[in-house]
Formats: structure tokens, C-alpha cells, sequence
């Protein structure tokens, strides 16, 4: 990872940025149900252990070439990203599916009513994180 | 790290039922925001107009053929061929002449020192 971001760096020209983005697993997925057309949060959904893992390696990357002073960051926010299913099977085989997120919603709503909403429209609200950093130095 | 609210920066993309009776967004746009809010969220026009824009990790090249109708030039790089074939037939089917797509590894980058104003690693590190 590092080597990559060096990499980014000499393809950059001093003073050119850099946008790292990630979905943003250190915070949880609001999973919603639809109602009228209207989102409701309705439980949440975790990152992998292993995608944290490599999360956390991708940040310790970016710490490191900060330290080095071959970047300083400029700016660094997020915003959600929300994936609609048609109904819970699809938000199920969705979660099969992913290799970032668990297969178990965490729900806070009980079974008897998640069955009454079995063909009703669910959504994740995924966090994205992403941060501008700008070259400040030429590697030496 | 300040997070949006859903109703400033969102998107809501659509599943669609595959011919196996599975759900699977469309292409990689259910898994991904659409092109349009990430670019906008990171500066947009503004950020990308007249650059010279390398996307690391292009994939199917949809942020880089996204960045293309902003900047002087746009360069895609994936280590998979069979992404940048796609990437190239989308820039082909857009028109999107100042697009151009590499097949290469992200810790050998093809290209001379200072040769982009902004570089992309969008579900890349």
C-alpha cells in the first residue's frame, strides 16, 4: 500500500492531490425499511472483522506518508450511500454476497414483524469516507 | 471526519433481479455511489476542470469516464485487462476522447514524475 501511494506521489505534481476513498467501516450500516416511500431505520449492519483489518492497514498507509511529509491533508468528510432492495430476500442475498459487510443484520425490530415485511423494500445506508491530500514535497 | 447528511450528498441505486433469481446491483453502481455524487463530493467541476486526472484501480473505468467530461485529461489504470476492455468500450460508447485506459499494476505506474494534477484511489487502497 505504501509503495502504491509513493507511487501516487511521483505521478503527482507538487502541489496536485491525491483523493483516497473508502467505504467507511468504522462506522455501522443503517439497514431501513420503506414504508409509504418513506426510509426507516429498522437495525444495522457491521464490516467484516477481515475488511477492518485491511481498513486499518489502508489508514496506517496513509498516516505514514503524511509522517513522511510527502502529503498533508486538505480536507476529509463522507457522506452515505444507500443501496435499495426490492425486498428482504434481496437485502439478504445482498449480505451473502458482500465481501465487506456480515451476512447478520443486527435488527431492532422482532421476527414477527420483520416477516410481515418480508416483500417490502429495504435499503443499507453504506458510510463512504474520503480525504484530498496534497502533495507538499518531492520525495528525496 | 464529519459525515454528510443523507439528504446533502446521497445516492439510491437500484437492484435488479439477475436471470438466476438473485439480487445484484446493476453493474458495480449498487455496491458504489454513482459516479456523479462521488466526483461531486470530492469537488466536482471545480476539482477536475482542465486536469490531468489518474484513476488508480479503475475498474470499468466509470469514475474515470465520469471525471472525463471536466478534465483536459483522464488516464485509467487497472492490473485486470479484462476491466480496462470495458473501460475502453465505455469511453468509445461516451465519445470520451480524453480518456485513455492502461492495463498495469499500482505499484509501477507507467508514467513520468509530476504528470497529473489529481490522482483517484476510490476502493482502491
Amino acid at each position: 500500500m505504501v509503495h502504491a501511494l509513493h507511487e501516487a506521489h511521483r505521478v503527482l505534481r507538487t502541489g496536485g492531490l491525491l483523493i483516497d476513498a473508502r467505504p467507511d467501516s468504522r462506522r455501522v450500516a443503517p439497514v431501513e425499511h420503506h414504508e409509504r416511500g418513506r426510509p426507516r431505520p429498522v437495525g444495522t449492519v457491521n464490516t467484516s472483522a477481515e475488511s477492518r483489518v485491511d481498513d486499518r492497514l489502508s489508514d496506517r498507509a496513509i498516516a505514514r506518508v503524511k509522517r513522511e511529509g510527502l502529503f498533508r491533508s486538505r480536507r476529509a468528510s463522507g457522506f452515505l450511500h444507500r443501496v435499495t432492495f426490492p425486498d428482504r430476500a434481496g437485502l439478504q442475498s445482498f449480505l451473502d454476497d458482500s465481501v465487506r459487510l456480515v451476512r447478520r443484520v443486527r435488527w431492532s425490530v422482532d421476527a414477527a414483524t420483520r416477516r410481515r415485511w418480508e416483500r417490502d423494500t429495504f435499503s443499507v445506508q453504506r458510510p463512504v469516507r474520503y480525504e484530498l491530500l496534497e502533495k507538499i514535497t518531492p520525495r528525496g | 471526519m464529519e459525515l454528510c447528511s443523507p439528504a446533502s450528498v446521497s445516492s439510491t441505486d437500484k437492484v435488479v433481479r439477475t436471470s438466476l433469481g438473485r439480487y445484484l446491483p446493476t453493474a458495480s453502481a449498487g455496491v458504489r455511489p454513482a459516479p456523479a455524487t462521488e466526483l461531486a463530493a470530492y469537488g466536482g467541476a471545480r476539482l477536475f476542470r482542465g486536469r490531468r486526472v489518474l484513476d488508480i484501480g479503475t475498474g470499468d473505468g466509470r469514475l474515470a469516464l465520469g471525471a472525463a467530461r471536466w478534465a483536459r485529461e483522464v488516464v485509467g489504470l487497472d492490473p485486470d485487462p479484462s476491466a480496462i476492455k470495458a473501460a475502453r468500450a465505455g469511453a468509445k460508447r461516451m465519445g470520451a476522447r480524453n480518456a485513455r485506459f492502461v492495463v498495469g499494476p499500482a505499484q509501477e505506474l507507467p508514467f513520468r514524475d509530476g504528470e497529473f494534477d489529481v490522482v483517484i484511489l476510490s476502493w482502491t487502497l
